[in-house]
């Protein structure tokens, strides 16, 4: 292997295993409510940037990031329960507009409360670069893997081993049938968003330091999570990390081999054709609920 | 059936009473171009609600098919020296003809899926706008030339008022006329019932498609002028939050109501000239204003209002209440 | 749901219908094309087509009316033809060989216990579902793995179990949406017609509401002319189906349900609806729960048991076929059945 493949290789696991927690963000709440939170990448700025700011008041960092994550869920169960929750049952042209309309509120907010400027976050383990198989690995890029791989170990112990999580897997499957058996359906709404809010702030934070962070940066990370969803099957679990993973590995190989320019166009143009092609996406199910 | 004909020309008389009065209260250069801008917007939103008001099938891109149109009659006009008409129709032909390749797989997909491909879709033609910088300039945009009519240059801002108020109304005509015709009730029919539409004999892809192209010709035409007016444009006009934009015009107005394409649209124009009062917190109030009104208006403010009427309509006196409905043109619900 | 509720209201109206002779005439005078209609069990040509031997029949897809008249059946025509048609969902065989051949100016019912197939053959027979095997035969067309508009403009129409209203616009309108392939010209031509509201389009969309109203007339919803589609209630929505249905001028009108959830009364006009459709020549295909409704405006009936061909002959014949009223009637019609033929 070259070194240059290895360095795009690393870049790309690193970019998708962000891209793969927005998309698991986006398919939880896909599949707890049928709505596409087109705010999601807002989660993901305002997890980058509360933690920025609170490391800036001086906080170490292992404080700083958990209190950072809990302010977005926080967030994000407000998003639910007064923009959500009021619309329940509208049409899907309405809450995407919805959506959007949040997505744009939480930026303004963003830009009051801070500032229009970029910020970086310091890397959790220094700076020093470690080599692998000739390519040059920032310690941050094993925290966010690290870390991505304990996030998913701990959803998917959540989802397969308590009844929480059982619970809203059922809603997700047949909700009326969740609602006979006694699930609060209500309650696994909120809770989608405060899971979905979480990973979307630990995303912020985890790739801050890399890439800095500011107001804007939800715009484009939330669409191309929102990608790599679509490209691993919406609603997917699975799917959302193949996707998430593949999106980012392809983003870095074609952004190294072919066109730098067109970085951001390809997780559209892999979007597209999965659409086309393979409308449930790589890992999904049938493609029987599309409409 | 007669009453409701009548309606349509009485919609029609008081749009075209409200373009000739408006220069009265417009003062000064920056009201005009406000309005201007308000043309612009209800041309295009007019074209977008035929798709997602009465076809029922929703764009996140048609931004990008705005943008389109405005580059190919700077590039046209610019580089190539053609004229503007001609530019602008090339522009137009090329969106429609990219709608109706593009079309055809998207328009297979339906809610959330038809969403996301239309948005995949816009946000790829913005990035090739802005990475094809020699053409186009890149994210700095390009100069455009001023518009020329057989000769007749749009010079001032009057000049432009007049000639987009005038086209306003022409689109407003056109689209109640296709609405109203057996090719509108077609496309009312599938978006109600698309399985009741086929046992009718109507082929749902092939008019779905013919809705696409019509939408996404008509963006290009307002971009092609647009671009013209403000003599310049940059990316941001094909991006993905200027689509949003137009859909939140055409919802916020009201689905499958043609006036409501028209009123969303100068309520969404004029909202943000009002906010740049609030300066910090102008996205925050638009933000708020659209979750606000899809939760409590969801059927956007026409039909709302028309439901109102309904409601009110025992209690006034019924001439007034025809010569309100006329008013509002009785939107229809989608 | 409704299901539940039918057949008390079907028994209840069966005996005194029973009590009529078996060989009932046709309330209407006229039998135009049914010829001989009135004689039921005497009616060999569609019914013996597909009895038995239709299994036996060639594999190869030779044209079904020249098969006809290869044979020599007399002078009768199939306009609908289904040729050992299966469909299988998965492991699940919904549909499996079923036949059937309907002639000019009959009805013909589908009947059969609930989960028998009727709904999946009426969906293949208008194209809603791709055949698994088999061919559909509309007149000479041959429309098997055809779209389900091409079955319509090729004049097949059709109502559904549950309406398929257009609720965006008035009741005329939809009836006027029937006449949609009636009215359309080409692209560019229709397109710019539209557009700009030619003198040509007006008057076509004059002529057009006057037919859209009188086929209102035709299904006895001429109070609703001025009504918006959503404000009428359950009954004439289904005679507004109906209505747009006929717009279309279909060949072969397929009704799928059409007194499902209706109120006796309701039905009984339904069923005068539907006899009258017949008076001026119209064919139907009709898959229906009332079975009252059934034995009285059917010429031939098929009977459907877990998708496959249980029985098939005039309403008098399968009346008394002991597999049928073993399989879908049950004790209590047995009995019924036979107090029909002491009388």
């Amino acid at each position: 292997m070259s070194a240059e493949l290895a360095q795009y290789l690393t870049t790309g696991v690193t970019v998708g295993a962000v891209y793969a927690l927005v998309a698991l963000g986006f398919s939880l709440i896909y599949n707890a409510s049928h709505v596409i939170n087109f705010a999601q990448g807002e989660f993901v700025m305002i997890g980058g940037m509360s933690a920025v700011s609170l490391v800036a008041t001086g906080m170490p960092l292992i404080l700083a990031v958990p209190l950072a994550i809990g302010i977005t869920v926080l967030v994000g169960m407000l998003l639910e329960k007064f923009a959500v929750e009021p619309a329940r049952g509208a049409s899907v042209v309405t809450l995407i507009i919805i959506t959007i309309g949040a997505s744009i509120f939480l930026r303004g907010l963003a830009a009051i409360v801070w500032d229009k400027k970029l910020h970086a976050l310091p890397a959790f383990s220094g700076n020093e670069p470690i080599s692998f198989v000739g390519a040059s690995v920032q310690p941050q890029s094993l925290w966010v893997l690290g870390a991505t791989m304990l996030i998913v170990l701990a959803l998917a112990w959540f989802f397969g081993r308590t009844r929480v999580g059982k619970g809203m897997l059922a809603t997700s499957h047949n909700r009326l049938a969740a609602q006979l058996v006694g699930i609060n359906v209500r309650r696994v709404l909120l809770l989608s968003f405060a899971v979905s809010a979480g990973l979307g702030g630990a995303a912020g934070i985890l790739v801050a330091p890399i890439t800095t962070t500011s107001v804007d940066v939800g715009v484009m990370l939330g669409l191309k999570g929102f990608a790599a969803a679509v490209l691993g099957g919406l609603g997917s679990g699975p799917g959302a990390l193949v996707g998430g993973f593949v999106l980012g590995i392809v983003e870095s190989l074609c952004a190294g081999y072919i066109s730098s320019a067109y970085k951001d166009a390809i997780a559209f143009v892999l979007m597209l054709g999965v659409l086309f092609f393979l409308p449930s996406g790589l890992m999904g199910k049938r493609a029987a609920d599309r409409v | 059936m007669s009453h409701y004909r009548s309606s349509r020309h009485h919609g029609l008389i008081a749009l075209a009473a409200i373009i000739a009065l408006l220069p009265l209260v417009l003062s000064n250069k920056y009201f005009y171009d406000v309005a201007i801008l308000i043309g612009f917007n209800a041309i295009v939103c007019i074209g977008l609600n035929l798709l997602i008001g009465y076809a029922g099938q929703i764009s996140l891109g048609h931004a990008g098919f705005f943008g389109l149109g405005a580059y190919a009659s700077a590039i046209l006009t610019g580089n190539y020296g053609w004229p503007p008409v001609i530019a602008a129709l090339a522009g137009m032909a090329g969106v429609g003809s990219l709608a109706f390749l593009a079309g055809r797989p998207i328009l297979k997909l339906k809610g959330h899926y038809l969403a996301m491909a239309t948005l995949g879709l816009g946000i790829i033609i913005s990035l090739v706008i802005v990475n094809q910088d020699r053409l186009t300039g890149g994210p700095d945009g390009i100069t455009v030339g001023p518009f020329s009519v057989l000769g007749f240059a749009l010079e001032n801002e009057r000049a432009w008022y007049w000639f987009i108020g005038g086209l306003l109304l022409l689109t407003v005509w056109l689209s109640q006329n296709l609405i109203d015709s057996p090719m509108g009730r077609a496309l009312r029919a599938l978006h109600s019932s698309e399985v009741g539409a086929q046992a009718a004999g109507i082929n749902a892809a092939a008019h779905k498609l013919q809705i696409f192209v019509l939408s996404a010709t008509f963006a290009a035409g307002a971009g092609s002028l647009a671009a013209h007016y403000s003599g310049f444009i940059t990316p941001a006009k094909a991006g993905f939050i200027h689509s949003v934009e137009l859909v939140t015009m055409v919802v916020l107005g009201g689905m499958a109501s043609i006036y409501g394409a028209v009123v969303g649209a100068a309520v969404l124009t004029l909202l943000p000239q009002i906010l740049t009062v609030l300066k910090d917190y102008e996205m925050v109030v638009l933000g708020a204003v659209m979750m606000a009104t899809m939760i409590f208006l969801p059927r956007g403010l026409v039909p709302s209002l028309a439901a109102l009427c309904e409601r009110w309509r025992d209690l006034l006196p019924p001439s007034l209440v025809l010569r309100l409905e006329a008013l509002i043109g009785r939107g229809r619900k989608p | 749901m409704s299901a539940p509720a039918r057949p008390p209201e079907g028994g209840a109206s069966q005996s005194p219908e029973r009590a009529q002779p078996a060989n009932r005439t046709h309330p209407l005078p006229q039998e135009g094309g049914r010829g001989d209609g009135s004689s039921t069990p005497a009616r060999p040509p569609e019914g013996g087509a597909s009895q038995s031997p239709e299994r036996a029949q060639p594999a190869n897809r030779t044209h079904p009316l020249s098969q006809e008249g290869g044979r020599g059946e007399g002078p009768r025509m199939t306009i609908l033809s289904v040729q050992n048609l299966s469909r299988r969902f998965g492991g699940l065989t919904a549909v499996d060989d079923v036949s059937l051949a309907v002639s000019p100016g009959t009805v013909h019912a589908v009947i059969g216990p609930n989960g028998a197939g009727k709904t999946t053959l009426l969906n293949l027979m208008c194209g809603i579902y791709t055949p698994s095997s088999g061919s559909i035969w509309l007149d000479d067309h041959d429309l098997s793995g055809a779209p389900h508009y091409a079955f319509a403009r090729l004049g097949l129409g059709r109502t559904f179990q549950t309406p398929q209203i257009f609720n965006n616009m008035s009741a005329l309108e939809n009836v006027m949406v029937g006449r949609y392939m009636h009215e359309q010209r080409g692209l560019f031509l229709g397109l710019a017609e539209a557009l700009l509201r030619l003198p040509t389009l007006r008057a076509a969309e004059r002529r057009s509401r006057e037919e859209a109203a009188e086929l209102m007339r035709v299904v006895g919803l001429e109070r609703y002319l001025d009504a918006e589609a959503d404000a009428l209630p359950y009954g004439a929505l289904k005679r507004l189906e109906i209505a747009r249905a006929l717009a279309l001028k279909p060949k072969l009108l397929l009704l799928d349900e059409p007194a499902a959830g209706l109120n006796h009364s309701e039905a009984v006009e339904i069923e005068q609806l539907i006899g009258q459709l017949v008076e001026r020549g119209m064919t139907v295909v009709l898959v229906e729960h009332n079975m009252r409704l059934v034995m009285e405006v059917s010429d031939a009936i098929l009977v459907l048991d877990h998708g496959r061909r249980l029985a098939e002959g005039p309403p008098q014949m399968v009346r008394e076929d002991p597999r049928v009223i073993e399989a879908y009637l049950g004790k209590e019609a047995a009995e019924d059945a036979r107090s029909a033929v002491a009388v």
